[in-house]
C-alpha cells in the first residue's frame, strides 16, 4: 500500500542527516559550485595571448608595419622578445618561450616593392589547435594589407563577404562555456549525490532496515529521488545564479522554460545516479563509476567542445543516446535563440521519456533483499 | 503457526562455490528463546537473514509464520510481523540522527503513528534507559547503548518475531547483561527470539540452543540436553600444571591448560587410567559440570601443538619485561587511557580484557610507541620505547596485518624482510614450522579465500618470524571456534613457558583470560581490576558468596522476590544466578518462600568479576 507519509519521512531522514554531517555538506554543495567555477571561467576555447618571437633581418619600414598590424588588437598576438640570431629563435620555440615567430629576410622590403615580398612563418605545431589559428590569423593579417595595398592602386575589388554573427553577436566564447558548462555541472553533480544514497546504507547495514520493513519499494525509491532532486534544486539556484550575476549571460528566452527544463533533466540525472546506486555495492566503487559514466560522455558527446554534427556518425549516434546531449541543446536554444516552446518541445519530451525509462529501471532491478 | 519451521536449508555464495550453509533443520516455537552459537562463518547470519527473506536460498524448505521467504511476493506482509536486527555494533542505525529521531524514523517505516507512537517510544527508551539521552546523536552512543537504542528502534511496531543477529558481540559484559535481560521482558511479553552469539559463555540463556561450525549443526536442544555427555569434566589444580597436562594427552584429546588449572574431559572407559595418573601424580582433581566448550571440544577433539626451539628468542629482557606507570591517553578532549599502571614479567602471559571503547588497543599501541601517551611512563625490554626496542617486539593487530591478495608463502616472505629476516632463512623456518601450525597445504594459497582460524594462525606466525623475546597480540581470537582458539593458546603457552617469550594480548572475550596468567580487567579507560582468574574469581567469591543457578518458570518474579531478600542476581533465561554467602540449599529457598523448580550450584565467572567490579567502582 502506497503512504506519502513514509515517502516523506524518508526524505525528512536524509536531509535531517545530510544537514548534520558537515563533510557531506560541503562536498555536496561546494562541488557544483567549484565546478562551475573552474570550468566555467578556466576553460577557454580561444586562442589568445599568443606569445610571437621576431627575427627582423631587414629592419625596414614595412616588415615593422606588418607587425605592428598583428599585434594591433592586442588580444591575439604579443611579442614576447626580439632575437637577433636564428640560433637564439631556435631554442626559444624548443624551449616554449615562443609559440610562433616571424622571421623577415634581408631586402624583404625591396623584394616587395618588386612584388615579390616573402617572410617566414614559423609556428609550434605540439597543439594543432593553436598552429591553425595562428596560421589563419597571420595569413588573413597579410590578406588584408595586399587587399589594402591593391585598393590604394586603384584596383577594385569583384567579391567581398559580410559577416554577422548571430544570437551571440559578439561572438562571446565565455557565455558559450558558462552556459555548457551548467549542462555538465548538472550531469554530473546530481547523479553522484544519488549514486550514494542507497549504496551508503548498504554499506552501513541499515539498509537492512528498509529489506525487512513493510515499506514499499516505491515508496522507498520515490523518497531517495526526491531527495537527490530537492539537494540538487538548492544547487542549480545556486548555479543559476552564478549564471547571471557573475557571468552575466544574457538570457533571450523564457526564464520559466529554462527552470522547467532544468528541473527536468535535474531529475533524470538523479534517477540515473540512483539506477547505479542499484547495482553498486561500496561508496568508492559508485563514485568513481559514477564519475566516468557522467564526465566522459557529457563533455565529449553534448556539444560542449566541439558541436556534435561535426562528430563522425558513431559519435553522433551515441550523442542521441545521452541526456545531457538534449539538455544542451534546450539551454543553448533557450539561453541564446530565445526559440519558441513548440521547437522545445520534443527534447523536452525526450528528457522525460528518459526519466521514466531510468526510473521504471530502478524500481525493475531494486529488490528487497541482499540477493 | 510456528515462528519458524526449517528443514535440509542450504545456502551458497559465489554461485554455489563457498557454502555458508549446509542440511541445516531447526523449529524455532513460539515463545522460544532460541539460540544460535557459533564462530564467525559458522552461517548464523546467512541463515537469519534467509529467516528474514533478506537472502534467497538455495534449497531446502523454509518457512517464516508459514510462509515461503523466498516467495517475494507473499512474504511481504509477513514482514510487518517480524524484526531483524543485523551484525555489527549500532548497524541499522542513522549515526548522525538523535535517538528520539531514530526510533521516529522506524515508525516511520512501520507506519506507527499518533498516540500509539509515542507511548511505545517513551516506554521502550525508559526501559532501556536512553530516554535521559534521546536527544544524543546515535554516533555517540557506547556500544551497548547503541545496541538498546537498536532494540527499541525494531520494537516500535511490537513485531511477534524478534530476529538478533549477534546483539552482545563487542559490547561489555554489563550492558551484555541488560541486553539480554531486556529480551527476556519481550519474551515475557510473548515475542518470540531468535538470537545468534559467538560467546559460548552465552548457551545458558536461551530456552533452545543450536551449536553451528562451518555451515552445519553440530548439536541442538535445550542447553541440559546439548550439554549432557557420557565424559566427566574436571577441574584440575596442581603444582606443575603442565606436567599433568603432558600426561594427560595420553588419556584424552580433549584437555585445555588454562592458567594453572587443567580442564579436562574424562570417558568413562577412561576413567580408571586418569585415577591412576592422578595418584601417580599427586593432583587434586574437582568435577564439574561440562559446559558448551566442553562440548564442543568433545566433539571436534583438540590437537597437540609442540613448537620446535627456533622461536627461542635470542635476546633476553629483563624481569620487568614491560612497565606501564600511570599511563593518560587523550584524544582532543576524550580520554582512552585514564592512568593505567602494571608491570608483565618476564614470560608471563598477560592479558587486557575490556568491551570494545574500553581502551585496550589505544592502550596497547601507546605501549608499542605508535601513540606517545599525553602523560605517564612506559619501558619495553627496560628501555623507553624508541626504534631499537621495535626490533624485540612481535606485533598482530586486529585486522591482521596481511595482504590478502598475496599468498601464504608471499606473506611471511615479506614479513620476514620487513624485520631484517632473510627470504631463505623465512623458507626454512616455514618449512620446519608448516606441519605445527597446519599451514602445508595453505601455503601457497591467496590469504583472501583462507578461513579466519588459518588467517589467524599466519598472522601469529608472520609475528614469530624474528623470534621476538616480546609479543603483543590485539585481539587475536575474535571470532574463532574453541578448538582453534585452542591451537592458538597451546603456541602461546609453548612461547611463554617454554621459551620464556612474553606475552601481552588483548581479548573481549571474559572466558578467555582464564588462559592468561594474569589480567588487567579495563573498562572506559580504566582499570577495573588486576590479578590472576582464580585470584579475581575467589576474591569476588569471598565477598558475595557462591554461585547457584535456580530454575523456573517466571524468572522475573523469581528474580524480584531474591532482590526484596536482599540477594544479588542475574537473569539467564529461565533460570536466575543468585549469589549467596550463606549456603542456600533447597531448604533454605523453602525457608524463605522462594518457588523454584530446580536448584543447582553453579560458578563465579570472569564475566561475574567484571560486571561486580564495573558496578560496584560506578
Amino acid at each position: 500500500m502506497f503512504r506519502v507519509k513514509r515517502v516523506f519521512s524518508i526524505v525528512k531522514k536524509e536531509i535531517r542527516e545530510l544537514l548534520r554531517d558537515k563533510i557531506s555538506l560541503i562536498t555536496v554543495l561546494a562541488v557544483p559550485l567549484s565546478m562551475m567555477l573552474v570550468f566555467g571561467y578556466g576553460l577557454k576555447l580561444e586562442i589568445k595571448h599568443v606569445p610571437l618571437g621576431v627575427l627582423d633581418y631587414d629592419n625596414s619600414y614595412f616588415s615593422r608595419e606588418i607587425l605592428s598590424k598583428l599585434i594591433s588588437n592586442g588580444e591575439y598576438f604579443y611579442v614576447k622578445r626580439y632575437f637577433s640570431s636564428e640560433k637564439e629563435l631556435d631554442r626559444a620555440l624548443t624551449f616554449g618561450e615562443v609559440r610562433g615567430a616571424l622571421l623577415f629576410p634581408f631586402n624583404f622590403e625591396k623584394d616587395f616593392k618588386k612584388g615579390q615580398g616573402r617572410f617566414q612563418l614559423l609556428i609550434d605545431g605540439t597543439f594543432p589547435y593553436r598552429a591553425e589559428v595562428i596560421k589563419s590569423y597571420v595569413n588573413a593579417v597579410v590578406s588584408l594589407e595586399n587587399l589594402n595595398l591593391m585598393e590604394k592602386k586603384g584596383l577594385k575589388l569583384p567579391v567581398s563577404v559580410k559577416p554577422r554573427y548571430w544570437f551571440n553577436e559578439s561572438l562571446n566564447q565565455d557565455y558559450v562555456v558558462a552556459v555548457g558548462t551548467l549542462a555538465v555541472v548538472l550531469a554530473i553533480a546530481p547523479a553522484v549525490f544519488s549514486a550514494l544514497l542507497i549504496v551508503k546504507e548498504k554499506e552501513s547495514g541499515s539498509i537492512y532496515n528498509v529489506y525487512v520493513s513493510s515499506i514499499g519499494k516505491f515508496e522507498y525509491l520515490l523518497g531517495k529521488l526526491l531527495t537527490g532532486f530537492l539537494v540538487s534544486s538548492f544547487n542549480l539556484a545556486v548555479l543559476f545564479v552564478l549564471l547571471f550575476f557573475l557571468f552575466q549571460v544574457p538570457l533571450k528566452g523564457s526564464f520559466l522554460l529554462l527552470i522547467l527544463s532544468s528541473l527536468l533533466f535535474i531529475s533524470v540525472s538523479t534517477a540515473f545516479g540512483l539506477l547505479l546506486s542499484v547495482f553498486f555495492t561500496s561508496q568508492a566503487a559508485a563514485f568513481i563509476g559514477t564519475v566516468i559514466l557522467t564526465v566522459v560522455p557529457s563533455i565529449l558527446y553534448t556539444g560542449y567542445l566541439t558541436p556534435v554534427s561535426s562528430m563522425g556518425k558513431g559519435a553522433l549516434l551515441t550523442a542521441h543516446l545521452i541526456p545531457t546531449f538534449y539538455y544542451m541543446r534546450l539551454l543553448k536554444n533557450i539561453y541564446f535563440k530565445a526559440s519558441p516552446f513548440k521547437y522545445l518541445f520534443p527534447d523536452l519530451l525526450t528528457l522525460m521519456a528518459f526519466f521514466f525509462v531510468l526510473f521504471s529501471l530502478n524500481y525493475l532491478f531494486f529488490k528487497k533483499r541482499e540477493r | 503457526m510456528k515462528p519458524v519451521e526449517c528443514e535440509n536449508l542450504r545456502i551458497t555464495y559465489r554461485r554455489g562455490r563457498t557454502v555458508a550453509v549446509d542440511n541445516l533443520s531447526f523449529t524455532v516455537g513460539s515463545g522460544d528463546i532460541f539460540i544460535f552459537i557459533g564462530p564467525d562463518g559458522a552461517g548464523k547470519s546467512s541463515t537469519f537473514k534467509a529467516v528474514c527473506g533478506v537472502l534467497t536460498y538455495d534449497s531446502g524448505k523454509l518457512l517464516t509464520f508459514g510462509v515461503d521467504p523466498n516467495d517475494e511476493k507473499a512474504f511481504e506482509p509477513v514482514k510487518e510481523r517480524i524484526s531483524f536486527m543485523p551484525q555489527g555494533l549500532g548497524q541499522n542505525l542513522y549515526k548522525k540522527l538523535s535517538v528520539e529521531e531514530n526510533v521516529d524514523f522506524f515508525a516511520d517505516l512501520y507506519g506507527v503513528t499518533g498516540e500509539e507512537r509515542e507511548k511505545r517510544k517513551k516506554l521502550l527508551l525508559k526501559t532501556t534507559g536512553l530516554w535521559e539521552f534521546r536527544d544524543r546523536p546515535a554516533g555517540k552512543l557506547s556500544g551497548g547503548m547503541m545496541q538498546k537504542l537498536s532494540l527499541c528502534c525494531i520494537l516500535i511496531h511490537r513485531p511477534e518475531f524478534l530476529v538478533l543477529d549477534e546483539p552482545t558481540t563487542g559490547v561489555d559484559p554489563v550492558s551484555r547483561r541488560e541486553i539480554w535481560r531486556l529480551l527476556y521482558s519481550f519474551n515475557r511479553e510473548g515475542q518470540t527470539v531468535l538470537v545468534s552469539t559467538s560467546y559460548l559463555d552465552e548457551a545458558e540463556r536461551g530456552t533452545e540452543l543450536l551449536l553451528m561450525k562451518d555451515g552445519k549443526k553440530v548439536v541442538s536442544g535445550s542447553y541440559e540436553d546439548v550439554v549432557r555427555t557420557e565424559s566427566q569434566a574436571f577441574l584440575i589444580t596442581s603444582d606443575d600444571p603442565y606436567a599433568v597436562y603432558q600426561k594427560l594427552w595420553d588419556i584424552t584429546n580433549t584437555p585445555r591448560l588454562k592458567g594453572n588449572t587443567v580442564r579436562v574431559l574424562i570417558p568413562p572407559e577412561k576413567l580408571k587410567n586418569f585415577r591412576e595418573l592422578q595418584k601417580k601424580m599427586s593432583f587434586s582433581a574437582q568435577p564439574v559440570e561440562p559446559d558448551l566448550e566442553d562440548l564442543f571440544v568433545e566433539k571436534v577433539g583438540l590437537r597437540r601443538v609442540v613448537l620446535p626451539p627456533i622461536f627461542k628468542p635470542k635476546t633476553e629482557v629483563p624481569e620487568n619485561a614491560v612497565v606501564v606507570e600511570n599511563v593518560v591517553k587523550k584524544f582532543g578532549d576524550f580520554t582512552a587511557v585514564d592512568g593505567v599502571s602494571f608491570t608483565v614479567k618476564r614470560g608471563e602471559i598477560f592479558g587486557l580484557l575490556g568491551p570494545n571503547g574500553a581502551g585496550k588497543t589505544t592502550l596497547i599501541k601507546t605501549v608499542l610507541g605508535l601513540y606517545s601517551p599525553t602523560s605517564g611512563r612506559i619501558s619495553v625490554a627496560g628501555k623507553p620505547v624508541g626504534k631499537d626496542v621495535k626490533k624485540l617486539i612481535g606485533y598482530t593487530s586486529q585486522k591482521f596485518s596481511l595482504y590478502y591478495d598475496l599468498t601464504v608463502l608471499e606473506n611471511l616472505v615479506y614479513w620476514g624482510s620487513v624485520y631484517g629476516v632473510s627470504p631463505s632463512t623465512v623458507k626454512s623456518l616455514v618449512s620446519q614450522v608448516a606441519p605445527v601450525f597446519e599451514l602445508q597445504e595453505f601455503l601457497n594459497r591467496q590469504v583472501a579465500e583462507l578461513p579466519l582460524g588459518i588467517k589467524q594462525r599466519v598472522a601469529l606466525l608472520s609475528a614469530l618470524l624474528h623470534s621476538p623475546p616480546i609479543l603483543f597480540l590485539d585481539e587475536p581470537t575474535s571470532g574463532v571456534d574453541p578448538v582453534e582458539r585452542d591451537v592458538f593458546w597451546q603456541v602461546i603457552r609453548e612461547l611463554s613457558k617454554k621459551f620464556g617469550v612474553t606475552v601481552l594480548i588483548t581479548t573481549h572475550y571474559m572466558d578467555e583470560a582464564e588462559y592468561c596468567d594474569r589480567v588487567l580487567l579495563m573498562n572506559r579507560g580504566k582499570a577495573v581490576a588486576l590479578g590472576s582468574p582464580r585470584e579475581l574469581k575467589e576474591e569476588l567469591r569471598k565477598e558475595m558468596g557462591n554461585a547457584y543457578l535456580i530454575y523456573t518458570d517466571e524468572p522475573f518474579d523469581l528474580e524480584e522476590k531474591l532482590k526484596s531478600l536482599g540477594f544479588k542476581t542475574a537473569l539467564f533465561g529461565r533460570k536466575v544466578k543468585v549469589y549467596s554467602l550463606k549456603p542456600i540449599t533447597e531448604d533454605y529457598l523453602k525457608e524463605l518462600g522462594v518457588p523454584f523448580k530446580k536448584l543447582k550450584p553453579s560458578y563465579i565467572t570472569m564475566e561475574d568479576v567484571f560486571v561486580f567490579r564495573v558496578l560496584s567502582d560506578v
